[in-house]
């Protein structure tokens, strides 16, 4: 659970290191059964400690498509995204008219699209172009998702 | 005299609650929900209270032939009223009215109801209109809570003989 509840307001925090740490594990599970000449193509596919800065410039991207997605909760929250060395957080109104399940699910949609869109871009960049269109795959559907669980966060409550 | 006021913010609350309902099943093809286009969002609520403030006129010249004279009173009153204080409550919509003897009370509530759900269909069907959607089904219900109105309005309680014939 990557959420917490504060001032009005719901805010979601996830580590950079943790989403690199995912992100790394979904190109290593691809690269090791990618089989080149001398053996798993390791070094060429999966995204290592080394290729971090490509990782930082993904996430930007990655954090603006699901800040999208969210902009219209956070209305009158300053800073509604916020990224510091550690951490990236995003935070939209609560209005305390949804079921806890739904922000369980909306926690787990941001992280995935942040993932799987990191994701997708690695692939492009290493040139495994049939890979990345599923990664793209993914990382719409995450998307969608988020728009499509967020309706219940936007709800007010009725008296 | 007879009193009907209304929330502004729970008014619009319903406008908002209502929308979400709706635009959550309105889906692209990539079944992604219209919530962003087509419901009313925090940052519409200024928007849907113009509205507000036209759909209350609308039922106010409904009741307007019932709110005649109160400004001549010893101690006059307003027969309308937008986003004032009404019971030491902010931000309500009052009306005034004086019913004739033979207004059936009874229908008090329902003009109550009529009137809630006259205002808030108004919202809804011209915000729907106004962002280029189909806001046609909530200006139906918006007419048939005003025929409604106007049905109460218009019931008397028969005259009661207090006199025997022979």
């Amino acid at each position: 659970m990557s959420y917490n509840k504060v001032d009005g307001k719901i805010v979601f925090t996830y580590t950079l290191e943790d989403l690199f740490d995912k992100s790394s594990k979904e190109t290593y599970a691809v690269a090791k059964n990618k089989m080149g000449e001398g053996g798993p193509m390791v070094d060429q596919i999966a995204m290592s400690a080394d290729e971090r800065h490509f990782f930082d410039e993904y996430l930007k991207q990655a954090k603006d498509h699901v800040f999208f997605r969210l902009e219209k909760l956070t209305f009158n929250i300053e800073n509604a995204v916020t990224r510091d060395a550690a951490n990236l957080s995003f935070s939209i109104n609560d209005k305390s008219s949804y079921k806890e399940s739904s922000l369980i699910v909306l926690d787990s949609r941001i992280e995935r699209a942040i993932v799987n869109e990191v994701v997708y871009r690695w692939f492009l960049n290493v040139d495994l172009i049939d890979l990345a269109k599923v990664y793209l795959g993914y990382y719409t559907e995450a998307l969608i998702g988020i728009t499509n669980v967020s309706v219940e966060l936007r709800k007010p409550v009725l008296s | 005299m007879h009193v009907y006021y209304f929330d502004i913010q729970k008014l619009i609350d319903r406008v908002q609650y209502e929308s979400m309902m709706k635009a959550k099943n309105i889906k692209s093809d990539s079944g992604e929900s219209q919530v962003d286009a087509m419901g009313v969002n925090d940052e519409d609520k200024a928007y849907v209270k113009n509205l507000l403030r036209d759909a209350a006129g609308k039922v106010f010249y409904l009741l307007s032939p019932y709110s005649r004279g109160m400004r001549e009173l010893e101690e006059p009153v307003e027969p309308f009223e937008f986003d004032v204080a009404y019971d030491e409550n902010p931000g309500m919509i009052v009306f005034r009215v004086n019913w004739p003897a033979t207004f059936d009370a009874n229908l008090s509530p329902l003009i109550d109801q009529a009137i809630h759900n006259a205002m808030v269909n108004y919202c809804k069907s011209d915000f729907l209109n106004k962002i280029g959607a189909d806001g046609r089904p909530e200006a139906a219900d918006y007419q048939a809570n005003m025929k409604e109105l106007r049905m109460y309005l218009g019931t008397r309680n028969r005259y009661k003989r207090t006199y025997k014939l022979y």
